[in-house]
């Protein structure tokens, strides 16, 4: 039989046992057993190589920018027409939007029933007339045009898009700058008043 | 059929002429499940449906593995921190063409052999200086063992990035992230013969190496 195969060997070094017909060559061969021996001995050199740990923090930052540069994929993907997103990137429908819930807190408020339906019941039986139906009543045409728009609007598709938002949301943008930022960010709140004549330091 | 019906009227109006009636199909059951809790297939449906923060739950899983992968190939934490950005970047962009056919891990992998391989061409490898790698777990060592450590493993490293591509790439998958050769088989585009093959060779250049740097 002829030398073990670079496959054989690997085999061998970690740790598969081979047919009888390699191991007898192995025990005979001193050419392969020191092969062996050599890749084992660079195998245990390269393992002992560790990668360092990065800082705690490391790891909360990483996710922050994948996530930003996921969210700035998703939005140069929505204003050049993709799928993903139809809503992303596009201001008039957000200004829509807007109008929709203007416009729908102004019908409830003009004697709409408000009660709402159990979340539970899985169905909804509604009268002869619509809502857009009773729109025309009013006498501002484009109340119609709003209410065309949010009936094609989703609630989950605006929240997706960032067009809403909660109680808050600077606090937290706030919060998550670092020190450095936050200097940057005073320095240039400063500027801005400053330039409106607003700052009682400006000379 | 709906379960009940659910009166409408608006007030002043006549009697309905018609009713108008929806039904909802009940929702999957791991819609509303926490995206966290998903396993892996289930994952890739909330992806393929557009389901908010799925794929934040895709980077936190995987985001430890690829960095260090990162880490692997270019030596250093920056230039680690930004491929591992690149490979996420890419795989979201890649995502329409993921057929599910390999773990999102493997596909993953892929992805990130090929962001580095592509960076490693590119650029000459940049090891960091050794206050750089204080979060290296020293086990105790003295301070004369860890210097003797570390310049042991500078020159593992430096060795490793004179390998060829391939070689470089399968040595790595499989002893460092420890992946079967199957495995990196898939990842590599190639048989499991070529991948023993490839590493036989990583390791015999490698020793080769070693002992031309000292």
């Amino acid at each position: 039989m002829g030398h073990l195969s670079s496959e054989q060997l690997i085999d061998l070094a970690e740790g598969v046992e081979l047919e009888p017909a390699p191991a007898t060559h192995l025990e005979s061969c001193s050419r392969c057993r020191q092969q062996l021996a050599d890749l084992r001995s660079t195998m245990a050199a390269v393992s002992e190589v560790e990668v360092p740990e990065p800082s705690p923090l490391f790891w909360d930052h990483l996710s922050r920018r994948v996530h930003d540069a996921v969210e700035g994929e998703r939005v140069s993907a929505g204003s050049r027409g993709s799928s993903w997103n139809w809503l992303t990137g596009r201001p008039a429908w957000a200004g829509a939007f807007a109008l929709a819930v203007v416009a729908a807190v102004f019908l409830v408020r003009s004697g709409y029933p408000t009660h709402q339906p159990d979340p539970s019941i899985s169905a909804v039986s509604t009268s002869s007339k619509s809502l857009t139906d009773d729109a025309a009543t009013f006498d501002d045409p484009s109340l119609s045009l709003v209410l065309d728009l949010a009936g094609e609007l989703d609630w989950d598709q605006a929240r997706e898009a960032g067009l809403t938002t909660h109680v808050g949301v600077d606090d937290d943008a706030l919060a998550q700058l670092s020190d450095a930022e936050r200097v940057e960010l005073q320095k240039l709140l400063k500027g801005e008043l400053a330039n409106r004549g607003a700052w009682p330091g400006r000379s | 059929m709906p379960s009940s019906l659910f009166e409408w009227t608006l007030p002043g109006t006549r009697q309905p002429e018609w009713d108008l009636t929806v039904v909802r199909s009940e929702p999957e059951a791991t819609f509303n499940q926490p995206l966290a809790e998903l396993d892996e297939s289930d994952l890739i449906e909330a992806l393929r449906t557009g389901r908010a923060g799925a794929f934040d739950v895709i980077v936190e899983r995987h985001k430890r593995t690829i960095y260090q992968l990162c880490y692997r190939f270019v030596g250093n934490h920056e230039d680690a921190s930004d491929l591992s950005q690149d490979v996420f970047v890419r795989a979201y962009r890649g995502l329409h063409s993921f057929r599910g056919q390999s773990s999102i891990g493997t596909w993953l992998y892929r992805i990130g052999v090929n962001v580095c391989l592509n960076h490693v061409n590119a650029k000459a490898p940049r090891t960091e200086p050794i206050d750089a790698q204080q979060h290296v777990d020293t086990k105790g060592d003295s301070p004369a063992e860890r210097v003797f450590r570390h310049e042991r493993a500078s020159l593992v490293r430096a060795a490793i990035a004179r390998l060829p591509r391939k070689q470089r790439a399968t040595l790595i998958l499989r002893m460092y992230h420890e992946l079967s050769h199957q495995q990196i088989a898939d990842i590599l585009g190639s048989s499991v013969g070529a991948v023993k093959a490839n590493f036989f060779h990583a390791l015999s250049n490698l020793k080769r190496l070693l002992e031309e740097q000292g």
